[in-house]
Formats: structure tokens, sequence, C-alpha cells
């Protein structure tokens, strides 16, 4: 991890909450991707391979330009590409950066098991620490949008840190570095969204009537946020998820299951001290041990006298 | 006592300390199926409740960390289900719903309070006991069914994530129901004085079986009528072996 | 006819032109950006042409936002015509005389164009202190009035020496050697198997790149992908590794003209030499060889100047230095005699200052000003744009003279008043021509003198109607490509020697193995995608990763017709051999309507081939016909027929 302690504001697997004096003045940051920019170009992935020192493997062509075709433990973005047709006859190539949405309520964290294997910064981002991480893929579970990636090599978690390291020295992310139209932009989350307004400002007036912001509110808002053509449709853009939000199953297994379960076994075990000392054990008294000897024989015809010969 | 070709005195497994003639419930293949499941289940609740709830995340410890206790808590699995599907081929026939067990179950105030007098004449098993098999089974199979589709080193990915968040769920669920039914199940073995003794030993007193399952009582007895067992005490059997040597 | 031709509905081109039409009127500005797409066919450069008469017409010629733009595709492919290294040229555009031009004073007069209207700039008329400058550069005192300043040195063309003509005379037998020099021809010129037959003649090869490229090895087997018999060759092939442009420091010249000076960023791997330094090595071995062995007329290669510190290793500084040119001798200043306006030995500050004495030497007279007395001017990072109009002049340094806008005259109307005051690039203020922009132009003539925007045409205006310089004729014309769908020109339906370029080169073995629609009924094209560059990137790991292996794009219609699913294998073949890659079916290629039949396109991203760290693939060249652009050469990649089927 590469922030000081009290600016977690979120642990996976703890029971109390991390301290909270200190949160950032300027609220939140965000990397806003800009879709009706993105040329599909890949220096992001590129970029992110770069700074993060991943390499993966070289794959195959599968019929489209997304290449790897799927986020990896070693690819933490892909570009995903959809060819979608229009009533006019038009064709809008449709490409989308996908990777972690970061988002407010992150539900790989809910999820995880692993105590502090899943922080989520007071900046907004989420984190995996990968040296808590335990590989039981409950995050993989936990998430909306199917991002986190179990590594084969050393079972644990990866997925896009939204360059906490780069983020903590005043740098921004590799990606929005590196991006040649300024399609993927940094900042605070609200200078994000304001300039999200001006985009989608300048893409109505240029016809795209449903042009807007995709943040989320089902997982809290995120930050990684798209300014979409169309954000009525966001499935659209390769399956990106209308209404996201934290599976219920995952809701209650992580919810309200955890203190009840916990109080069920507890009040077992409770239940049993208490009727023990309540009622007492259920002993064999010698009375009935003989009454049982005298059963028995009855019921093998056996005489009593036969035994006391001795 | 008798002694050996050595002179050594034989300890006298057919008496108990107080010398109270004893039959064998569990014979020692049956003892080591029970106590492997057991010690087995015992580390999986360990390791599963680790998993489960941050509170009890420290007990990780018990099974070597988090990486491993999520590595052995599968295989754990699958050898729990193998051995306690052993102990229900073993013991399904004994436990089969009889016609007194519904007229147990309703007279469970008695059952609680120790009157036992009260209750219908029951079998090797009452219907506390055959509820508990039952249950058993069914958390097993769920734990292995939902196991397998949450096993993520191996099996997740051939699932779709609708059924793995369904399988995390329901992976608890029935390890819940799982735990809070064996704690009630030590727990009886703890309360009911001998039960014990039957799983550790293998043998109980003719007391506490005719106390507790007189109709298994009187059908064991009758099989050592038919196989000459007398009946006799601690005290009565070293007077007869007494007299046997002075002939 | 435009649809019938090209398959594009009148109401959708109807769109585009009005578009374009729109930018007619003073505040608005259209920009032609063209590359590959309208350079590789065989009628690229008329179609250019024609861009340019359209922008005329529109007014978007030396505005700002407007001008017909190349984009060119290497980051020094700028530097390299602007050097002169097209085997037609010389540097700063000026040309290699012909066979026929033996005398010094036609060649002169043939390039010198003398104004043709009163007040005209017609800059061309310095020609001459331009080649004698650079023939001081190249040849020092050996060049002298005497000798027509060693014209005699120059090589007489008898015909051009392009890419196709080498491959032709290798293929021959007639060109023994080649050194090839930062260039892949087995993958990058058309009909691979043509091209590894010529190779195959050679006595030697020396390929000279940072990379282990295909035709490095094109004498060794790659199975299906390049298939030769090795003990049937017995070219000696020299591999000699180079550094790479982050291994180097010097300038490149961007497509906006723009030549900035880059560092070094890494220090060469192993025994990598920079090309300066083989070239040197070259040179110096050959001279000595001259000098004590004699030969052919060794005079152009003992008498070259070569004043470098190290000999055999030449600076970029130093190089650059003598691109910019500098005075031989001390010059007066000819409004003061009495004052110096070149010291000996120092930096001309621009073109103006070149002479055809003697005096002056310039390696590129275009160049000047880029390294004058007061130093590097390419090295310059001042990125302020006090305008807002997108000029830096302080950014760097372009040619001409720094000027950004060519023909920036014509942004403004005959009195000098800007067309479009809010977007100024030059405006005449009483005495001088200024603005955000330096001008492309006399700078105090004033506009009512009459002079002209096209300061480098004899009239001073931009020609309609070309007098010679184009081979096919005055006016661009549609002809289809030499491998066409249709079997004929629309608008000429019955000459057929009018189907296709009647100006191009075609060598007659290429002629034969041009298929028809009848056996390769389906068009293809090659591209470039964005995650690789050429065959360069392929060795890059991180590219190989984000674009692995080779495919092949076609439209929904062919992939039905042929019963190929994505991601399926198919194979195409031309008149000159096949390919099998793996299926991408895309919505973005569209079948077209094209004299009334359907006709598919497949689409055939260049970049993969048997070396490197991307899944083994075919050069896609393997398929390309040999034909050129009537005048520049410039291989037909962009148009020709091949069949496509299920593999």
């Amino acid at each position: 991890m590469a922030l000081q302690s009290l600016d977690i504001k979120r642990m996976s697997a703890t029971t109390v909450q991390p301290p909270v004096a200190r949160s950032p003045v300027t609220g939140t940051v965000a990397k806003l991707i800009d879709v009706s920019k993105c040329i599909g170009c890949k220096a992001c992935q590129t970029a992110c391979m770069e700074w993060n020192d991943l390499r993966d493997d070289v794959g195959s062509n599968f019929g489209v330009y997304d290449n790897p075709i799927d986020l990896t433990p070693q690819s933490w973005t892909v570009m995903r590409f959809s060819e979608v047709e229009k009533d006019d006859g038009n064709l809008e190539w449709l490409i989308r950066k996908d990777g972690c949405m970061h988002c407010e309520d992150p539900g790989c964290l809910k999820a995880c098991p692993a105590p502090g294997a899943i922080v989520q910064y007071t900046n907004g981002i989420v984190d995996f620490a990968q040296e808590n991480c335990i590989g039981c893929g409950y995050c993989v579970s936990g998430c909306p949008f199917d991002v986190p990636r179990i590594s084969k090599v050393d079972d644990r978690a990866y997925k896009c840190t939204l360059c906490s390291d780069r983020v903590a020295v005043g740098q921004e992310p590799a990606c929005v570095k590196t991006c040649p139209t300024g399609a993927i932009v940094f900042g605070t989350k609200e200078d994000m969204k304001t300039h999200a307004a001006e985009r989608i400002e300048d893409l109505k007036s240029r016809g795209f009537e449903n042009a807007g912001l995709y943040d989320p509110l089902g997982v809290g808002g995120t930050h990684v946020m798209y300014v979409l053509h169309h954000a009525d449709k966001p499935t659209l853009y390769h399956g990106l998820r209308a209404n996201p939000k934290i599976s219920p199953m995952v809701g209650l297994w992580k919810g309200a299951a955890k203190p009840l379960a916990l109080a069920g076994m507890a009040a077992a075990a409770v239940a049993g001290w208490f009727h023990y000392s309540r009622v007492g054990p259920n002993q064999v008294t010698k009375v009935e041990e003989a009454e049982a000897l005298d059963a028995a024989r009855d019921i093998k015809g056996e005489r009593k006298e036969d035994h006391h010969e001795a | 006592m008798k002694r050996d070709a050595a002179g050594r005195f034989q300890p006298d497994v057919r008496h108990d300390v107080d010398g109270n003639p004893l039959i064998e419930r569990y014979r020692p293949n049956e003892r080591s199926n029970h106590w492997v499941t057991s010690i087995l289940f015992i580390l999986l609740a360990v390791s599963g409740l680790a998993m489960f709830h941050p509170a009890m995340a420290w007990m990780a410890v018990f099974l070597g960390g988090g990486q491993w206790t999520r590595i052995l808590h599968p295989f754990l699995g699958v050898a729990m289900f193998l051995s306690f599907a052993w102990l229900v081929v073993r013991f399904w026939h004994h436990n089969k719903f009889e016609k007194e067990d519904k007229q147990w179950l309703r007279q469970m105030g008695d059952v609680l309070n120790n009157r036992e007098e009260n209750l219908p004449k029951i079998g090797r098993y009452n219907a506390g006991q055959k509820l508990l098999f039952f249950a058993l089974i069914v958390c097993m199979i769920g734990l292995l069914l939902t196991g397998i589709v949450i096993w993520r080193e191996y099996f997740s990915a051939y699932f779709p994530i609708g059924l793995r968040r369904f399988s995390n769920l329901f992976h608890a669920f029935f390890a819940f129901v799982i735990i809070v039914s064996i704690i009630v199940h030590i727990y009886a073995g703890l309360w009911i004085k001998g039960s014990i003794g039957a799983m550790v030993r293998g043998t109980v007193t003719y007391g506490w079986a005719r106390k507790h399952h007189p109709l298994w009582f009187e059908q064991v007895m009758q099989d050592e009528k038919r196989a000459g067992v007398k009946t006799q005490t601690a005290a009565e059997m070293h007077a007869a072996e007494r007299k046997q040597d002075l002939l | 006819m435009v649809e019938q031709i090209c398959g594009v509905p009148p109401a959708q081109f109807q769109v585009v032109a009005d578009a374009l039409a729109s930018t007619a009127v003073p505040g608005r500005a259209g920009t032609i950006l063209y590359a590959l797409g309208w350079t590789h066919h065989s009628t690229g450069a008329q179609t250019i042409r024609l861009g340019a008469m359209v922008q005329l017409l529109l007014g978007n010629i030396g505005i700002a936002g407007g001008g017909m733009n190349a984009l060119r595709g290497h980051s020094n492919i700028q530097g390299l015509t602007d050097l002169g290294l097209m085997s037609n040229l010389l540097p700063g555009y000026m040309t290699l005389p012909f066979e026929g031009e033996q005398d010094f004073g036609g060649y002169i007069d043939a390039r010198a164009s003398k104004p043709l209207r009163p007040n005209q700039l017609s800059y061309w008329s310095n020609y001459k202190k331009f080649h004698v400058s650079l023939m001081k550069s190249w040849w020092g005192d050996a060049a002298t009035a005497e000798n027509n300043f060693a014209f005699d040195y120059l090589p007489k063309l008898d015909k051009p020496y392009d890419l196709l003509q080498a491959i032709e005379l290798m293929h021959q037998g007639k060109m023994t050697g080649y050194i090839c020099q930062g260039f892949n021809v087995l993958a990058s010129a058309p009909n691979k198997q043509k091209v590894t037959e010529a190779l195959s003649k050679l006595k030697f090869l020396v390929v000279m790149d940072p990379l282990a490229i295909e035709t490095a090895e094109f004498w060794k087997n790659f199975g299906e992908f390049h298939d030769v018999d090795p003990s049937k060759i017995q070219t000696e092939v020299f591999r000699l590794p180079t550094t790479v442009f982050a291994e180097e420091r010097g300038s490149l010249v961007s497509s906006s003209r723009v030549l900035q000076w880059h560092w070094q960023g890494a220090e060469p791997p192993g025994q990598a030499r920079s090309d300066l330094e083989i070239m040197s090595g070259l040179f110096m071995r050959m001279r000595k060889m001259y000098q004590t062995d004699g030969g052919k007329f060794p005079d152009p290669i003992v008498n070259l100047t070569w004043p470098y510190a190290k000999p055999m290793s030449p600076s970029p500084e130093e190089l650059a230095m003598e691109f910019n040119g500098k005075a031989l001798v001390e010059i007066p200043d000819p409004k003061d005699p009495t004052k110096v306006l070149l010291k000996k030995g120092e930096q001309v500050a621009s073109f103006a200052q070149l002479k055809d004495d003697g005096s002056t030497a310039s390696g590129c007279w275009i160049f000047a000003g880029s390294w004058t007395a007061a130093g590097n001017q390419m090295g310059r990072r001042d990125n302020s744009d006090p305008t807002g109009i997108g000029n830096t002049l302080g950014w760097a340094w372009a040619w001409p003279a720094n000027r950004r806008v060519l023909y920036n005259r014509a942004s403004c109307d005959t009195k000098g008043k800007p067309f479009d005051p809010t977007r100024k690039l030059i405006g005449w203020n009483g005495a001088t021509w200024s603005g955000a922009d330096i001008p492309d132009f006399k700078v105090d003539e004033p506009p009512e003198n009459g002079m002209n925007p096209f300061i480098m045409n004899a009239e001073g205006v931009a020609r309609f109607f070309a007098r010679g310089m184009m081979n096919e004729g005055p006016f661009p014309e549609h002809y289809e490509p030499f491998e066409n769908p249709v079997g004929k020109n629309l608008m000429h339906p019955n000459n057929p020697r009018a189907t296709s370029n009647p100006g191009a080169r075609v060598f007659p073995d290429d002629r034969a193995q041009f298929g028809t629609a009848k056996d390769f009924p389906h068009v293809a094209t090659t591209y470039r995608l964005t995650e690789h560059f050429h065959y360069w990137t392929k060795h890059a790991r991180l590219n190989a990763i984000i674009q692995p292996e080779q495919f092949v794009e076609i439209g929904e219609g062919l992939a039905k017709d042929i019963g190929v699913v994505n991601g399926g294998r198919v194979r195409v073949s031309s008149k000159r051999g096949s390919i099998v890659a793996k299926a991408v079916v895309t919505k973005r290629i569209r079948s077209l309507k094209i004299d009334g039949k359907m006709t598919h396109t497949v689409g055939l991203p260049i970049h993969f081939g048997f070396k490197g760290l991307t899944k083994p693939g075919y050069l896609t060249n393997t398929l390309t016909p040999v034909v050129g652009d009537g005048n520049s050469q410039t291989p037909e990649f962009k148009s020709f027929l091949v069949k496509v089927e299920k593999a």
C-alpha cells in the first residue's frame, strides 16, 4: 500500500471502522473516460503494462480487435469494441476502456474475507493489497462489473489500482498521461463531473441527444466514470451494465447473514449451557442399572438365584 | 480379573468402572469413521468461519494462515463428505422414521426435562437423532454442491456468476445449519451421560440402553440370549471365574 | 456516375460535398489530410492534385485551418524527401539532371523559372544559388566556376531508379548488389515472390537495421510463410545492426515541416552502430581504395568534402550545420559594402543569403535558417501561442524560414487585408507584412504591386492547367486501378486503353501477373492498425500483446457468401500468391454496388510476418501487384483483386 493508515476509509474483513479524522477537503478523485473521444489505440493498455511492470502473454485473434480478449491478472485494462448499426444506416464503432470502476460502495470489499486485502482510500480509490489476499475469489462474486482476476501463478486477485502509487505523489494515472486524444482525464470527482457536463453539452449539440454521464448510483457512484454518446443504452458498449449494484445475494451473505449466523450459533451454545444448568445432566442411576439387569435376566430367562452362588 | 500367560492382569472390557455389564453400541471402525468426520468438521467449521466473519478471521491461523485456509478447506470438505457418506451407508437403516417418532417429538417437553419415563418406547435412535441424521445429509450435500461451485481454484470458472453468488450465500446457510446442528449434537452427547462413552469406548451399560432406547435394549438382550451371554455384574463374573479356577 | 463507379449513394456524397463546400466563405476553413489512402494508387499524384484544385477553388490554401496536407507515415519521412533521398532528387527538392542535360546552363535554365508576369517572385529563379551552394557543400574546392561547380560529377538519369525499378533490375540480374538501409524490402515491396527471386540473384545484400528483419533472412525457409530452398540461394548476406532513433540525436521533420531536434534517450546495445558511422566507414574505405587503386571516374568519390572532426563518425551537429549552410569567404552587405554581412565560415541566416558564385555552401537550401550563428533553432522549446491561432513560432524551426503555413499571402485580399480578421496569419501594415506567422512572401512588397501568393510559380498563381510536371496530362482524370472488379473504366467504357493510368510504367513481367475479376472476384486493400507500426512493432512485446495475430477483415455479406464465421480462417489469393489468416467479420466493411454488382472488399492489415513476437504470419505483399503511380512510382497497394475462400 502506498498511503498512510489515516487515508484508509474502509478495509475488507474488519469489524471496526478505520480512523476517519482526515478526509480530503477537495473531495475524492475520479478518472473520466470520454468514449466519444476514444480511438481504441490501446496506448492506455500499454502504459498500464509499462507502469505496473505487467506483461501478458501474446495471445491469439478471436475475430475481434479486443486484445487480450478479456481482463487478466496481467492485463488490468482492455479495450472492448462493439460495432453498432444505427437506424439511419450509419455505423458506430463504440470502443470502451474496461477495467475497475472504483465503486464508492465496493462489492469486492464487501465480499472479501481476508482482513486488509481490499482497501478503499479516502480519495475513493479501491486497491487490492495482494500480500493479504487469500485467493478465494469472493471479490469476483461481489463485483457487479466482473473485474477482479485471480492469478494462477500466485493465487492473488488483481485489478486496476487507479495508479494509487502515482496519485499518492500527485501524478495522474499512467493511462491518463498517455492517452493521445485526451479521452481519459483525471482530477477531483467534482471537476470531472463539471468537465463531463461540458462534453455532454457538446455531444448533444452534435446530434447525440442521449449523451450523458455514467456514474451509477446503484454502487454509490464510481470513481471511474464514462461520458457516453448513448447514456440511455449503456449495454451497447460491450455489455456495460445498465443498473449495476451489488447482488442482493452478496448483500445478504456479507450483510445481515453475518451477525445473524453468529448470534444463532452463540445462542445455540448458550442455550445448551442454560439448559444444563437448569435441567441438569441426564444420568443413569444405580437403581436404573439394577432394574436393567433384572429386565435383562427376564428377557433372557435367567433366574436371579443363579447369580447368588458366588 | 483374568491373568495372561505372563501373569499380568487383563482389564475387563465387558464392565464399566462400577462393575455394570456393557453392551457394544459402536464397533471400532464405526467410531473411527465418526471421529474422522468430526475432526474434519471442526477444521472445516474453524476455517469456514474464518472466511465467513471478520471477527473470526483470526481462526485462519489453525490451518496455517489465509491462503492455506482457502486451499485446504475444500479438500477437507470433500474428505468430510466422503467420510460422512460412509457413515450414512452404515447407519441408514437405523434412522428410518417409525410410528413412535412422531409421538416422541410431540412430547419434547418430557425429553428436555429428563422425564423419559413418559416417552413412548423407541429403538436404537430417537426422533431427534434421526432428524439430525437427515439434516446432516441435506447440509452435507448442499455444502458439497455449493462448495464445488465456489471452489475457485478448479471449478468456479465453469459456472455462471449468478450461480456462484447463490452458492456463496447458500454455502454459508448450510454451514450455519450444520454448525448449529452439531452444537446441539455435541450438547446432547454431554447432557445424556454415557453417550460419550458410546462413541469413545464403543459401549453402554444395560441401564443406559434400557433407559434411553428401550426397544433397542430388548433387541440386544434377545441377541445375547441367542448367543448365550449371561447377565452378570463384574463382581458376579469374577466370582464365577474364581469358582471355575478352583474347580 | 459516381455511385456507379464508387458505390457511394448520391445523398451521402451530397452531405460530404455540402460540408466541404461550406468552407468556401471567409470565417470557415477546410483542410484535407491525406496519407497512404491517396498515395498508394496508380493515380495517387493526380488524386492529390485534384484535392489541391478543390482547395484552391474553396479558398482554403494558405489560410489558418486550411491546406492540402500530407500526413507523413514515418517520423522523418518528411526529412527524407526534404534531403532529396528519392532517386531523382537533390536536397531541397532540386532534381538530378537527365541524360540529355549534359549542359549545365541548360540544366539551370530549365529549372530557374523566370517570372512570367510582372512583379512575380518566381522564387525558383534563384535555383542556381541553391544548386551551386549544394555543390560547394559536397565538393568544396573541387567545385569551381571553371568546371561548372562539378556539374559533371552528378549522375544523369536515363530513367527513374525508384524501388520498383531497382527490384526489376535485380530480378533481371542487372543490379547485383544491394544495400538495404533501414528498410524491410521483402515485407514492404509489392509481390513478395518477385522480391524473393530478385534478392536470390544478388551477389551480396547488406541489411542495416536494428531488428532481425525478414529481408535479412530471405534465404531461410519459414514453412508456409516463406517457402524457399536455401541450397539454391547464393546471395551473401551481411547483417549490420544499427541504432534506433531513440539511441541517436538529431532532427526529425514532421508533416508540418517542423524540424525538431531530439536528444539521445539510451545507449545502443552491443555492437550496434549508427547509420552515420556505418556509411562513413564504407565511404572512407571506398575513398582509400579509389585513391590507391584508381578506377572509372574516381573524382566524385575522392573529391567529396569530409570535414568532420571524427571522419569515421560525423556528428549530427556537424551535419545539421552543413545543411544550413555557411559563407565560404567574407561576404559584404549588398546594401552597404563597408559592412560585412557574413564573416568567413559563419552560418547563413537564410536562403536569401545564398550565392551562385561559389562563395556560399549549403547542404539543403530549404534548411537554411535551422542552424544559424545564433545556434540550433531546432532545439527551441518555446510553445507560446500569443494570438491563440495555433502557431508556435518559438517551438523548434520550420522550413522555409520558419514559415508555418505555406502561401499564407493567400489568406489576405488584394489589398493585404486578411479575409478572416479573427484568424489573421499575416497582414500588410503599410510597411511590411506581419502577423501570427512568418510571411511566405517578400516581406516588404506592397500589395498594390500585384505580387501573387504562389511565389514558387513563375505566374505567381496556382495552376489548374498543369504545364508539364504530370505524366498523365494537364487535368486529373478517373482511371481504374490496374486490377479492378469492373474490367473497364465506366467513364470510357469503350476505350480499353483508358481503363487504367496510361501514364503508369508497367514492366512486362509484372503486367503478365495482373489478375482479372473472373478469377479474383473480390477487391483487396491493405492498411494499417493503430497497435502496430509497419513491420517494426511486431518485434515489441507490448505491441504484440495488444495485437498478437494476423487477421483479415471481411464484411458480413462476403462472410455469408463463403461460409465463414467470425474468428474462422480464410485463404486470400491473388495472381501472385496466397495467404491464410483469421477472419474478422465486421460491419465496418460494406459491400458496394459497383456498376450494379455487389462487390466485396477484404481488408488486409499489413503488420505481420514471420519474424518477431507476434504469432507467425504471412507478409501481405505476397498478394500485391507491381505497378506504381504514374509520377512517383509509389506502388498500388490499396486496390487490387483477390479471391477469398474459407480455409
